[in-house]
């Protein structure tokens, strides 16, 4: 992820140079944080597609020499919000996880996971069952501060939420992360 | 050592760096001397490296045709669709028919404003109208003044202005 935290330092692209620029520096980055938020490759594929429209649109809001990472995190985040609160209007509860154990003749049907996801979901570790437990916000602080290592700061700004709100919510999703992780290896054979 | 035992928020603070100067040094201080608050941090970058581990195996590529679909949505959004274009080609000959109906409208409202005003006319309209239906002579510009409006005797008083003549 180092290389993608470069910044797009061309100050003098134009429009479409900064699109393509942006989708070679951070296209990969970006797809892989939208499937880490949506658990499945369509809904990253539509994510990823509309955040780099919104780039396109909005190119000349990019303050140079500012992380693009974050800004386009920020952009997916949003949308990614978004989206599950259309759905929820929709169906009265988040879309499950493509991972997360489904009970026999519910939720997506089997043919259209791909089958290294599904024998991963399976057989997965105790961390993998505990993060999907987690709420998609708790889920989403987790990705950004654990795996994506952005500081407090940072992640208040792509969340939209103060710097106490990020701590008090990795605090609560680690909190939940670290008892989970306790119940499934003391339940696991 | 430090004898007051960071709490777990704030071994996560620590191990995030997210700690003040001198806090992340006392703990970084008690934990090197404790053994419970150390197996505690281990427990928590266990569950780090374990996310990340996890993390690493998810790590994707831009699906072949994702880029040229975004250029393709933006070159759509950005020319203008076939109807567009036919409406635009068709502009001239579109305007005749609406300027045509534009004049119409204004031609009706136009009338109904004018009977409007005809109903505000005052009195003496129909006084100067009743006075040339009466004429003797017609066309002859000279206005006949109906004798039941006139009165012989004009007060003394009505035009003093014209007795000073």
């Amino acid at each position: 992820m180092e290389t993608a935290r470069k910044p797009l330092e061309d100050t003098t692209l134009d429009q479409s140079a900064f699109l393509e620029r942006a989708l070679e520096q951070y296209g990969n980055a970006t797809y892989t944080f939208a499937y880490r938020l949506t658990r499945n490759e369509a809904d990253a594929r539509d994510l990823t597609q509309e955040a780099f429209i919104r780039v396109y649109r909005a190119w000349k809001s990019f303050k140079p020499g500012t992380s693009f990472l974050s800004w386009i995190y920020r952009i997916v985040t949003n949308l990614h919000r978004d989206e599950l609160r259309r759905r929820k209007g929709r169906y009265h509860e988040e879309i499950p996880d493509d991972n997360a154990p489904q009970a026999f003749g519910g939720g997506r049907p089997l043919a259209v996971q791909p089958i290294d996801e599904y024998v991963e979901g399976y057989f997965s570790e105790p961390v993998s069952k505990a993060l999907q437990s987690l709420t998609a916000d708790q889920r989403q602080i987790v990705l950004l501060a654990d795996i994506e290592e952005c500081s407090y700061q940072e992640i208040a700004g792509i969340v939209g939420c103060s710097v106490g709100t990020v701590r008090s919510r990795l605090h609560r999703a680690r909190g939940q992360l670290r008892t989970l992780v306790n119940r499934y290896m003391k339940s696991s054979p | 050592m430090n004898d007051v035992h960071p709490t777990l928020d704030q071994i996560v603070d620590y191990l995030h760096g997210e700690l003040p100067a001198a806090r992340d040094a006392a703990v970084h201080a008690h934990i090197a001397g404790c053994s419970d608050c150390a197996q505690a941090r281990d427990a928590e970058m266990q569950i780090t490296d374990q996310l990340r581990e996890r993390a690493r195996a998810e790590e994707r590529e831009l699906p072949p045709g994702l880029a040229a679909r975004i250029r393709s949505a933006i070159e759509s959004e950005r020319s203008p669709s076939l109807w567009e274009r036919l409406s635009a080609a068709f502009r001239p000959v579109a305007l005749v028919p609406v300027a045509a109906a534009i004049a119409l409208l204004l031609y009706v409202g136009f009338g109904h404003r004018g009977q409007a005003v005809a109903s505000s006319i005052d009195a003496s309209y129909y006084v100067q109208n009743h006075a040339a239906l009466a004429a003797t002579t017609p066309f002859s510009g000279e206005q006949a003044v109906p004798e039941l409006l006139t009165s012989d005797t004009a007060p003394a008083d009505e035009h003093p202005a014209d007795e000073t003549r």
